[in-house]
């Protein structure tokens, strides 16, 4: 490393450095943009093949025009491309390989050809075979350029500028059509667009930016500052505009360090260009806050120890035989769950600071429910049975079956899913297994008042409202003027004491007993929508 | 000219120590590759190669950072953990991002040889480096195979077919079939695993030969080339190694007359070569057979069409004799080109022409009746299973009666037993 680490911007070297950055980054942004498209249409692979092949189109139109720059070359050099996309279609539709063999073969032939016709004649061809792999990215500094404000910068700057202002353009006049091929094909062939034009289209654009950008950073560089950023982008959002800014700003971030790394070390600068956008992709790969992995380690080590604490909850629950004021000792509990001794502890203290289990010491250490320990617990015990009514009456799996997977997806169902799930399958009451299934309450604010569908046979309790439109079940969008004049029908009133008698035989309808002398129907959509406190005191009517 | 046949000559009497272990190492790859490259094109895994051989350039920059020398022990120890790395990536990655597999090898492919091009460009700088032959490596110099790296080409090349021929049947069945491999017991991942690390081994040998930018095509293509010429996994597998033999052969023969040329490319071309030959004259998929027996087929049907409606003119069903002239009115032909198209009839012996008379033969008969019969036990199937409308089933019939095989006359007999 020189002594200086900045001196790459020191007077004798801040020309070269900045033409070789600003080339750097063009090409970045150029590949970038075009990169989101080709990972999102699955072409990465044909984007390899077309970065190879376009050094035989070099190759020929040097031989040809005998120039090394020159619009030949880009003629030349996108007719290989397209030539090569048409190869690998017409290989793979008229023969019984696949896409994956037929991409291997084209791009390693013509590359051959490419290598076999550059060495051949290599006297007059002026460009160097391993340079045409590597690429310079140095080199381009020392380019003839064009004057601009007392300042010279090559021609292969402008050209690629160009490039990325034409790329720019078509992404902007055809954003529409690019984002529905990309993301539907089938709809875009249906309102008449042509999918394979814009693939081919795509293609040679790719192809035009290979050829651009082949002298600086060689065919498999580009295929890096192509696929890497885009990838990078692609872990850090869901939306294409984003992807697009993000892809640029990921491809010209990569540049910048890349030629940093190579004038610190002197090494390629093409190579370190290429590292830099591959770390970058690593740091997302990691440290994407969604899709990371970090995050993902997060994410599951979250569950478990949900799954943990739910775990002992629904044992000491158990254990307790629904009775939550009897504390249930430590090392039973610890045995049951087969947990090691500091994991037990560890979930313990959790659960106890969350307020869901008291401790105590004396005989011998035991937990015990506290209220809202008992709500969770319930919960749980709501969500296994209706999961285990779910996989038995819908699913059709038979009942010895059902206990392991209700076990797993109690701690992942949420509590919206849970309440969908009670609604079509019509509120049961017990589970396969014959355990009654808990009701779940209005909220934790309301304690002991219950929807009336979710009523036991049995139970007692005074009417305490309707349910309030639209906010207290988000999945249930009941208008309550028809709901008013059914309860004006059937005369009942706020306060009024009922008693559920249980399901209609017949129709979906609940027969309560009110004032505990007359027994009407409920329609099931009207016993959603009104509130019950349950009383157990209220006299019963069998007494 | 004179001295290009000497040079041949030369080739091929092997007094060259050098052109000896050129073609030995050859063939031992050819081997390797062929065994792999069968299971790899099979599943679906060709790109998989090329990811890994553009992978193991910096392990090989990196063991020749080691010791400083071209020695093959650490050059291959570098390139195999290289190449294990690589796929171990390419694993993490498609299973822990939504990512595709495509992006996957690409993004693996990119970073390991942007890295390895720092790493030679590093080395180049190096006094040793300048004539460490790293950069050989790119497209491969076949003359440069050392005896010492002939031991570890046929060590690893045994090793190779011992594990495939140790694992054929889950080999096979896991790439045909991969959710009836899981449901017999066979560790399905075990074997993608074994078969990845095989193709790492595969690679990393064969780059001296043919360079780290083309070795996925000595595993493609002689593989993708056998696949057109059979449908036996076996014969597939000896097929591919014969290919890659030869086509490498040739390839180092032609690298060793021009003195010049890397000897990468050219086995690469001589295979490619090997593979346009197969696409369009192989005897079963290829394009000519194709086309072939497209012709021969329309052919046909023009002759049977031709009999039918010579049968469907009879005048009554006894009669055998129709007039040459009635034929001509419907579609509109002129007399001399209906005699044309008569004559491959005649030659058939299903239509003797008597002067301005067709005479229907025996043979010509039955076949008419046949098709006839054709036609209208495929109609009933149409409007019976697939219920199309009856004014809809004639052009489909039509079509199909000259394809119905015997086994399927059959089977819609039983189906229609009054027909």
């Amino acid at each position: 490393m020189p002594e200086n680490p900045l001196s790459l911007w020191s007077p004798a070297f801040a020309h070269d450095s900045a033409v070789t950055i600003l080339m750097g980054i063009l090409v970045a942004v150029a590949c970038g943009w075009l990169g989101c498209w080709m990972i999102l249409q699955g072409l990465a692979l044909v984007g390899d093949a077309i970065s190879h092949t376009v050094l035989l189109g070099i190759v020929i139109a040097v031989l040809v025009t005998g120039e090394v720059t020159g619009i030949g070359m880009f003629v030349a050099a996108t007719l290989t491309g397209l030539v090569t996309v048409v190869l690998i279609d017409v290989l793979h539709v008229s023969s019984r390989l696949k896409e994956d063999a037929a991409i291997g073969i084209v791009f390693t032939s013509l590359f051959a050809l490419g290598v076999v016709l550059l060495t051949v004649f290599a006297s007059r061809a002026h460009i160097d075979a391993q340079d045409s792999i590597y690429g310079k990215l140095e080199i381009v500094a020392s380019r003839p350029g064009w004057m601009v404000g007392g300042v010279e910068i090559p021609i292969a700057v402008f050209r690629m500028a160009a490039i990325a202002a034409v790329l720019l353009g078509l992404i902007v006049v055809f954003y529409k059509e690019l984002l529905l091929v990309a993301f539907d094909r089938q709809l875009a062939a249906s309102v008449g667009m042509r999918p394979h034009l814009f693939r081919y289209g795509m293609l040679a654009a790719l192809s035009l930016t290979a050829v651009g950008s082949f002298e600086a950073v060689g065919p498999v560089l580009v295929v890096a500052m192509l696929i890497a950023p885009a990838a990078t982008a692609y872990l850090l959002t869901r939306r294409l505009p984003m992807m697009l800014f993000l892809s640029a700003l990921i491809g010209s971030l990569s540049a910048v360090i890349g030629y940093h790394i190579s004038f610190w070390f002197s090494v390629s600068a093409a190579g370190s260009m290429a590292c830099a956008a591959c770390g970058l992709f690593s740091l997302a790969f990691l440290l994407a806050p969604e899709q990371g992995l970090i995050a993902g380690a997060w994410r599951r080590l979250r569950l478990r120890l949900k799954t943990g604490r739910e775990n002992i909850i629904r044992r000491v629950w158990k254990l307790s035989a629904g009775r939550p004021e009897i504390g249930v000792a430590s090392r039973e509990v610890a045995a049951a769950l087969a947990l090691p001794g500091w994991r037990y502890r560890w979930l313990v203290r959790s659960l106890v600071r969350r307020g869901w289990v008291d401790v105590a010491h004396e005989p011998a250490e035991g937990l015990r429910l506290t209220d809202g320990g008992r709500v969770q617990a319930q919960r749980l015990d709501r969500a296994h049975r209706l999961w285990e009514t779910f996989l038995v009456d819908t699913v059709g799996l038979s009942v010895d079956h059902v206990h392991p997977a209700a076990e797993e997806v109690e701690h992942v169902l949420s509590e919206q899913l849970v309440e969908r799930l009670d609604d079509a399958l019509g509120h049961p009451d017990i589970d396969p297994h014959g355990a009654p299934i808990p009701r779940s309450q209005v909220s934790d604010q309301t304690p002991g008042v219950f929807v009336l569908s979710k009523l036991r046979a049995g139970d007692r309790g005074r009417i305490a409202g309707l349910v309030p439109p639209f906010a207290a079940s988000a999945f249930s969008t009941h208008d309550q003027g028809p709901a008013l004049v059914e309860i004006a029908r059937l005369g009942l009133t706020l306060g009024q004491s009922v008693e559920v008698r249980g399901r209609a035989p017949t129709v979906a309808a609940w027969v309560v007993v009110v004032d505990t002398r007359r027994e009407i129907e409920i329609p099931h959509a009207l016993a959603d929508v009104i509130l019950v406190r349950l009383d157990a005191s209220l006299p019963s009517i069998s007494s | 000219m004179a001295e290009v046949w000497s040079q041949f000559v030369r080739f091929w009497s092997f007094q060259d120590g050098s052109v000896r272990s050129a073609v030995f190492g050859v063939l031992l790859l050819a081997v390797s590759c062929g065994f792999l490259g069968c299971f790899i094109v099979l599943r679906r895994m060709s790109l998989v190669g090329d990811s890994l051989g553009h992978a193991v350039l910096p392990g090989v920059c990196l063991g020749f950072l080691v010791t400083g020398t071209k020695d093959p022990t650490w050059i291959f120890a570098g390139a195999i953990a290289a190449a294990l790395l690589a796929s171990l990536l390419i694993a993490a990655i498609e299973r822990y991002t939504r990512l595709k597999p495509d992006v996957a090898l690409g993004l693996v492919l990119s970073g390991f040889f942007g890295l390895g091009i720092v790493l030679l460009s590093r080395i180049s700088r190096l006094e040793s480096g300048q004539q460490s032959g790293l950069d050989k490596l790119l497209f491969g110099q076949a003359s440069a195979v050392s005896e010492r790296d002939l031991w570890l080409m046929g060590t690893v090349a045994f090793v190779i077919v011992a594990a495939v021929l140790a694992t054929f049947k889950e080999l096979a069945v896991t790439s045909f079939d991969p959710a009836f491999a899981r449901t017999i017991g066979i560790p399905a991942r075990a074997i993608h695993y074994l078969l990845m690390t095989l193709t790492a081994f595969a690679i990393v040998i064969s780059i001296q030969a043919v360079g780290v930018v083309l070795v996925s095509a000595l595993l493609i293509t002689p593989a993708a080339t056998a696949l057109l010429l059979t449908d036996r996994l076996h014969v597939m597998v000896l097929l591919s190694v014969v290919i890659a033999a030869v086509a490498g052969v040739v390839g180092l023969n032609i690298s060793f007359l021009s003195n010049r040329l890397p000897s990468g490319p050219l086995v690469v071309l001589a295979l490619t070569a090997c593979f346009g030959m197969a696409y369009l004259f192989g005897s079963r998929y290829g394009v000519v057979a194709r086309i072939r027996r497209r012709r021969a087929r329309a052919l046909q049907t023009c002759r049977e069409n031709l009999l039918k409606r010579i049968f469907l003119a009879l005048p009554s069903s006894e009669a055998r004799q129709v007039a040459l002239s009635s034929l001509t009115q419907h579609p509109a032909t002129s007399s001399d080109s209906l005699r044309a198209e008569l004559r491959p009839l005649t030659r058939l012996g299903w239509v003797d022409l008597e002067g301005e008379t067709v005479h229907l033969t025996d043979v010509g008969a039955s076949r008419a009746r046949e098709l006839d019969r054709n036609y209208r036990l495929w109609e009933l199937f149409l409007t019976h299973e697939v219920r199309l409308p009856a004014d809809h089933t004639q052009r489909d019939a039509e079509n199909l009666e000259h394809l119905l095989t015997p086994e399927l006359v059959r089977e819609l007999e039983e189906r229609y037993p009054d027909a």
